[in-house]
């Protein structure tokens, strides 16, 4: 204790200025508040010495070398022994003074209290202006390059991007309403925004993200619920905000003031928080028997039975059923989860699906004709305000027409996962394993037409974890394991796609037996040198099969090639995470919808082509030293620390291109198996979902080419598919 | 040290924030600027390469400025780095956590070539 009021009475800091020693101080004072808790008035003291501080550091004091002063002398004061300390603050009364500064006098001493009051008040609004002025008042000389238009381009598309992970976000917190994380992933992109627009002077979007911010912000610090309206207030501020950044990207010049529709919506989002929101009542509740029958795990005739004992012995009906040895606490847990998340879904209507595709396809050609609309010179020259605000207010509709039809074609994966449980239960049966289904992330959404398609590859991969994974009850317990195999489905939403894996704990891939088998097989010779997720790939090769039985339930070759195949068709991904003797894991990556991809719009001569994201690692332009060409080899690229080839996209497609070189053009990083190659194109027009059309039977083969989008401007882009580009290439280059 | 020989470490999760704090330190005649797109990423710098100065922004995903502030004064080789916080007017209060945490100084968005200056002299001995 005597060393710490020494460290600070004898000088750890420097002077007002010295936010170093500040903080050091502010340290050793928590420190003593911490060992000296019981003392009334040091406490008070060191009250005011961090309010001092503070002001100090956000330099809101009106005289710094005052405050400084006076921290001072309350700090010497706290060296005093605590009675003189009790017997001076009980002369001064309420107004709490050390011993040492009644030498500031009375003056000080008001002033200290006036100046602290205001601290929390106007003063902090008096001193925001300020701050702000000086940042405009000197931005005039520096806006030149401020307002560069590349970069004003660049925060547009960068942006939009982390608005669109808001909405991806926003959706999971409806899901999950107290999880943080996600509350913090939605506040980040609207504060760099904010930040980013304060530099760039665009004011409305300046203002609406701050907005918006504050609001998240309070859902952050616990203060406000988040709760369906807050939610939808800020998706539609992200839809606002979106048709601001288009606004601009048309060559809007982002107003001093804010239109009177964003204006309106401001006063909204800052009367959020005052106003009380009152949740809509309390619908029925699915009853957790029922929940517990239709997952497997009671039957119809215990139900009545176990009804009977909890109500005679006082208990819940989930408590009885645990006490019973019927089901684990973690499924009735999970049980009470899906009770609840039932209450929140809303009521439903049944739609057929051929008009809800019929919707969607119309909604399509809605966006694609607005765009054609919008993007007409003529209306692009019109100087009118009105009609400029209206084409905003049409693109706002319209993207949410867009949003909530695609919802509407959304169900949750969890049939299909349920459907599981009685296939691993029949293939246990038949094998004499014992093999338990647990399942994350059921309620994960996908698109209907996906669900279908990713019915097959799921029930392929269960097989071969019951079969090939899973070891026989006697084989586990000598290895040390549960008798009861595990094998666990999860969904997840991550961007705009859903990842599924399928994890269990049996024997794993044995990669020196896949290795002797592909040799067998001709598929790899001695010479390869493959490292073990070389190896492990080999499995997706056709007609490989490591299991020396024919099974009845696998049967010989039910390949992972064919699994392979059918997620590469939805344009999906998948891999392999293996722990041998501990399970194997396979991880499926797939876009969410089939009807709409992602995509990076390149121009490559006079055409654009579109390259989806997802097949994207980076896009890059690269110095003239990093391109290079090898006898054999053809032409490289070196891309940081890894040299990878070089594919001239105009060579495909038969473009006149822009650049023939490589440093002049852009660079696309595509990752295909083990390798990583580089796409030329000219340049990139932007970022778009784009929905995807078929070209027709005629064209259905095409090498290279996946399908085709109708963009903005009403003209056709063709979509690339980056494997077969590559395959392409490597064909040639053989 | 003149600016034009120091190396300055910008760590931002935003690609347009990071590009505007490099023209101003490009106006101030800092000539080597290093980008990290957050915490994490920014100790793999410093691992490395050796820099002079630090600007970062506070709220990124993986890991914040202020969690990147502790880690970089709790190591004995970067413990007196000079460290630049570059925050919100909204968030200002939270500042009096990172000079706890020892931070040289720190700078309100947004701001102009001259109050980064006035900062810097502040901090780095030139």
């Amino acid at each position: 204790m005597e060393t710490l009021f020494d460290r600070l009475v004898n000088g750890v800091i420097d002077g007002p200025d010295d936010l170093g020693g500040i903080g050091e101080c502010l340290n050793i004072l928590d420190e003593l508040e911490s060992q000296n808790g019981s003392a009334k008035p040091v406490q008070k003291k060191i009250e005011k010495v961090r309010l001092i501080f503070k002001r100090l550091i956000l330099e809101e004091s009106s005289d710094p070398d005052k405050d400084w002063r006076m921290v001072r002398d309350l700090l010497s004061s706290l060296q005093d022994p605590p009675g003189e300390e009790e017997e001076a603050s009980s002369q001064t009364g309420a107004v709490d003074s050390g011993g040492g500064q009644q030498s500031l006098g009375e003056d000080d001493e008001e002033d200290f209290f006036a100046s602290a009051v205001v601290d929390s008040g106007e003063d902090g609004g008096q001193s925001e202006p300020v701050a702000s002025k000086g940042g405009s008042g000197q931005w005039d000389g520096e806006s030149g390059e401020l307002q560069d238009p590349e970069l004003l381009k660049d925060f547009i598309e960068e942006a939009k991007e982390h608005l669109s992970t808001i909405e991806m976000n926003m959706l999971g917190l409806e899901t999950n309403p107290s999880d943080t994380e996600a509350i913090n992933a939605v506040f980040r992109p609207f504060h760099s925004i904010k930040g980013v627009a304060g530099f760039l002077n665009l004011f409305e979007i300046h203002e609406l993200s701050h907005e918006v911010e504050n609001l998240l912000d309070g859902a952050r610090a616990g203060k406000l619920a988040v709760t369906d309206s807050m939610i939808d207030i800020v998706l539609v501020a992200t839809d606002i905000l979106k048709g601001l950044l288009e606004e601009l990207e048309r060559g809007g010049s982002g107003r001093r003031e804010a239109s009177p529709a964003v204006k309106g919506f401001l006063e909204k989002v800052k009367s959020f928080g005052r106003d009380p929101v009152v949740d809509a009542g309390i619908p029925m509740r699915r009853p957790v028997g029922e929940i517990l029958v239709e997952r497997g795990i009671l039957d119809d005739k215990t139900v009545p039975e176990i009804a009977q004992k909890s109500k005679s012995g006082g208990k819940k009906f989930g408590e009885a059923v645990i006490d019973e040895g019927i089901a684990s606490p973690r499924e009735v847990s999970k049980a009470l989860r899906e009770q609840r998340h039932n209450i929140e879904t809303a009521q439903s209507v049944r739609i057929d699906t051929r008009k809800l595709d019929n919707l969607v396809d119309m909604v399509g050609e809605l966006v694609i004709a607005q765009s054609m609309v919008l993007q007409n010179p003529e209306i692009e020259k019109a100087k009118d305000q009105k009609l400029q605000k209206d084409c905003g207010q049409l693109n706002r509709i319209t993207a949410e027409i867009q949003r909530i039809t695609m919802s509407m074609r959304m169900v949750p994966i969890k049939n299909t996962f349920q459907k599981m449980i009685r296939l691993v239960r029949d293939l246990s049966k038949k094998s004499g394993k014992e093999t338990q289904l647990l399942m994350n992330g059921e309620d994960t959404e996908i698109d209907r037409n996906m669900v279908e398609e990713i019915y097959e590859p799921l029930v392929h991969m269960i097989r071969n974890s019951v079969d090939h994974g899973i070891e026989s009850p006697a084989q586990r317990v000598a290895a040390g394991k549960n008798p009861t195999g595990t094998i666990i489905i999860s969904a997840e939403q991550k961007g705009g796609n859903i990842a599924i894996d399928i994890e269990d704990d049996g024997r794993g891939l044995d990669a020196k037996r896949i290795r002797e088998k592909a040799l067998e097989r001709g598929i790899i010779t001695e010479e390869d040198s493959l490292d073990d997720r070389a190896v492990l790939d080999l499995i997706f090769h056709p007609g490989f099969s490591t299991n020396d039985k024919v099974t009845e339930v696998s049967g010989r070759g039910v390949g992972m090639d064919v699994v392979k195949k059918c997620i590469e068709r939805l344009r999906g991904k998948i891999e392999i995470a293996n722990r041998f003797g501990q399970g194997a894991s396979f991880q499926m990556k797939l876009p969410l919808t089939m009807a709409i991809i992602d995509g990076m719009i390149v121009r490559i001569g006079a055409e654009r082509y579109i390259v989806p994201t997802i097949a994207l690692k980076e896009s890059l332009k690269v110095s003239r030293e990093a391109y290079f060409t090898v006898q054999g080899k053809g032409e490289l690229v070196k891309v940081r620390d890894s040299i990878m080839p070089l594919i001239r996209l105009h060579n495909y497609f038969r473009e006149e291109p822009l650049h023939r070189d490589p440093w002049e053009g852009l660079l696309l990083v595509v990752i295909e198996g083990q390798n990583s190659y580089c796409l030329l194109a000219d340049e990139i027009v932007g970022r778009q979902e784009v929905v995807i059309k078929s070209l027709g039977s005629l064209f259905e083969q095409l090498p290279g080419i996946s399908g085709g989008a109708i963009l903005g401007d009403g003209k056709i882009a063709l979509i690339i598919d980056v494997k077969g580009i590559i395959s392409l290439y490597e064909e040639n280059s053989k | 040290m003149a600016y034009k020989d120091m190396t300055v470490l910008i760590v931002d999760d935003f690609v347009t924030m990071r590009r505007i704090v490099r023209k101003i330190l490009r106006d101030l005649d800092f000539e080597n600027i290093i980008e990290a797109e957050d915490g994490l990423a920014a100790l793999e710098v410093l691992k490395t390469t050796k820099v002079d100065l630090v600007v970062s922004d506070w709220n990124m995903p993986r890991m914040t400025g202020l969690e990147l502030l502790k880690e970089v004064r709790g190591s004995d080789k970067l413990k007196d780095m000079p460290f630049l916080m570059v925050t919100a007017e909204a968030q200002k209060e939270n500042i009096v956590e990172a000079v706890k945490a020892k931070v040289s100084n720190y700078i309100v968005k947004p701001f102009t070539a001259a109050t980064l200056e006035e900062k810097l002299a502040k901090i780095v001995p030139r």
